[in-house]
């Protein structure tokens, strides 16, 4: 197991350094340069800023820059534009646990609801609950979560006045998570239909299983047998679902986090973008791109938890 | 009804609706199981024995329709059982072993709590150590070497046939008095399956069980059962006992059975049954088996045949015993190889 993880590690890095010299190429491969907008500056001045940023030199060289900054002197650049000399990595340290909140906590109440949807489904298979259901989960995954955050927007924020129309960052705990429920609810609907759709799916596949009749001829009752015996066994399938959700959460949460002016990660990305701040982007993409690899090797790691014929196989 | 009888199926008819039609998977079946006796269903893939113990199970598909029948367990109507009162028998007095021990247990379930649960099933107020005590006994009881280990691990660490004995391990916890098995040698290999076959045959003996034994598999019939029911596109077409319908089988279709069964003593080639049996969405108006029966008559094609009695136990339901029928005779490598039966046994 430990040579295993340990592999998986070694993969996770590689691919990292790999994102980052994409992301790398492909932003400086956009027209313009994060002065281009500055009209009060003269082009002496615009030359002298951008020789200090290294951008006159040829791009190779600037990688070579910034790979020997974030590897050797653990030093990921200061930001260009939007917050010009602020180191980029303290930018996106300070923002961390408001969107790490945000995306947690819509994962957190997905799942469970997920769950009771998806097994409310299976069990009541081509009955009415279940075409109801799938209705909705036809909705959710269609619709993109800036969708739904505009609607609740307008219904619960604006006409009723529920909730607060944006997140309110000074408040006090119970403030800030008051006007953390509608982005959080507006994140959850297509996670809630994803988890819902592979449970119901897995657990219709389990519950028609030679196992579950064992378990019903038993003397199990209904109920009994499908918590007992189909349910575990459905889940194996879903962490490999669910983890990377939280990838897909994130990803929605970068156009979210916009409409609700939640400073989090999400808004620094669209916005470094468009002001052309490079070293930002690279640094909230490098954090993206982290999370969304360490999703993958916790689901490496969890089949072992979950399985036992995967933990015990790896044991030997 | 026989006070020794103790589950009966009287004119049990089944179809499933399905999205060409109504298939006719059980058509009026009948047949009596004694306390202590073994009873076989023989019959092809199909033939609808699968679904008639599932109806005794009351586990049938949702899409299963009884249309008619009774089925009798101590003298009461198993298909008008509410899920409670099903709950009440099933597993606790109606046991059943699988076909298939490879997919019968739950993979990511440690063997010993799948016993345990079952025993807790029946002994609600059963402490952990008492049921593991008892689960251990069960296990050994099947034939389960170095039980004490065995109780920890899962069923990927076990072989068929150690599977196999699991089931009727978990079959047995709750002391059933009925026992169906559902061919459950088909997926072993055959050294396995004469072992799985002693063993069913010693816990019959041991615990006085009565067995319902369903099987395609005429060799492994001869070795376990009392009567046998011969089932063909969902009727049963030969009743008897053993000795009947191994060494005077009537119906055509028995004979073709008995005929087809590999024999290592001979050279003979392998007989095969020709054709395919009938779309069950459309049963054959006459003897269903007409189609495949080189003596069939004109009748066979046009009416159904009654069941005639050949003796207090042996009926079979083909027009060849008609009176006014020509004498066919039996097959010849079928004569020989009976022969050969009867001077094995005697």
């Amino acid at each position: 197991m430990t040579k295993y993880v340990i592999k998986r590690v070694g993969m996770m890095f590689l691919t990292l350094f790999i994102i980052i010299t994409i992301g790398f190429f492909v932003l400086r491969l956009m027209p313009g340069s994060p002065y281009s907008d500055e009209v009060n500056l003269t082009p002496e001045a615009i030359a002298a800023l951008e020789a200090k940023q290294h951008l006159d030199k040829p791009l190779i060289v600037q990688y070579a820059y910034f790979m020997k900054g974030v590897f050797l002197e653990n030093n990921w650049g200061v930001s260009i534009t939007m917050r010009p000399g602020m180191n980029c990595f303290d930018i996106i340290k300070e923002r961390i646990p408001t969107t790490l909140a945000l995306n947690v906590l819509a994962l957190l109440i997905s799942i469970p609801l997920g769950i009771i949807a998806g097994t409310v489904a299976a069990v009541f298979k081509t009955k009415m609950p279940d075409y109801v259901i799938s209705l909705l989960v036809v909705i959710c995954i269609s619709v993109p979560s800036f969708v739904f955050a505009s609607l609740l927007q307008y219904f619960l924020a604006g006409i009723n006045g529920w909730f607060p129309l944006i997140y309110n960052s000074t408040g006090n705990v119970q403030e800030r998570l008051t006007s953390m429920v509608l982005p959080i609810l507006a994140l959850s609907f297509s996670p809630i239909a994803t988890v819902c759709r592979y449970l119901r799916g897995e657990l219709i596949e389990t519950m028609s299983s030679e196992y579950m009749l064992l378990a019903r001829t038993k003397g199990l009752k209904n109920y009994q047998a499908i918590v007992r015996h189909a349910f575990r066994n459905s889940m194996v399938p879903l962490a490999n679902v669910i983890i990377p959700m939280f990838t897909r959460i994130m990803g929605g949460s970068m156009v979210v986090e916009g409409l609700f002016s939640v400073p989090g990660i999400g808004g620094i990305m669209v916005d470094s973008i468009t002001a052309r701040d490079y070293t930002l982007t690279i640094a909230a993409l490098m954090f993206y791109s982290f999370i969304s690899v360490a999703t993958i090797l916790l689901v490496d790691i969890s089949y072992g938890i979950i399985d036992p014929r995967i933990r015990l196989e790896a044991k030997n | 009804m026989n006070k020794d009888t103790i589950l009966s199926v009287q004119n049990l008819t089944i179809s499933f609706r399905t999205i060409n039609g109504m298939v006719r998977a059980v058509r009026n079946i009948s047949f009596d199981l004694k306390r202590g006796e073994t009873v076989a269903i023989v019959g092809e893939s199909g033939s609808g024995k699968s679904v008639s113990i599932k109806a005794i199970m009351g586990i049938l598909a949702g899409n299963a329709v009884v249309d008619d029948g009774q089925i009798l367990y101590e003298g009461k109507d198993l298909l008008k059982f509410s899920e409670k009162e099903y709950h009440k028998i099933r597993g606790s007095k109606i046991g059943l072993i699988f076909q298939d021990p490879l997919s019968a247990l739950n993979p990511i379930m440690k063997i010993g709590k799948q016993i345990t649960e079952t025993l807790k099933l029946s002994h609600p107020n059963m402490t952990k150590k008492e049921a593991r005590d008892r689960a251990i006994e069960l296990m050994e009881s099947v034939g389960i070497p170095d039980a004490e280990n065995r109780f920890e691990q899962y069923p990927f660490q076990f072989s068929g046939g150690m599977r196999q004995r699991i089931v009727i391990a978990i079959a047995l916890a709750r002391d059933p008095e009925v026992l169906i098995c559902d061919e459950p040698t088909t997926a072993l290999d055959v050294t396995v399956q004469a072992k799985i076959l002693d063993l069913i045959n010693e816990i019959k003996r041991e615990r006085n069980l009565s067995v319902i034994f369903i099987t395609h598999d005429m060799g492994v019939v001869a070795n376990i059962a009392d009567r046998i029911n011969v089932m063909y596109a969902g009727k049963i077409i030969e009743k008897g006992t053993s000795e009947e319908i191994f060494y005077e089988p009537a119906h055509p279709y028995t004979q073709a059975l008995l005929a087809a069964m590999p024999d290592l003593e001979t050279e003979e080639t392998l007989v095969s049954i020709p054709g395919v049996p009938p779309n069950m969405i459309y049963p054959p108006k006459g003897d269903a088996f007409a189609a495949r029966n080189k003596y069939a008559l004109k009748i066979d094609f046009e009416q159904e045949p009654p069941f005639f009695k050949l003796s207090d136990t042996h009926y079979a339901a083909t027009w060849t015993l008609h009176p006014n029928a020509p004498d066919i005779e039996m097959p010849e490598v079928l004569k020989n190889r009976i022969n050969r039966m009867k001077e094995g046994r005697a």
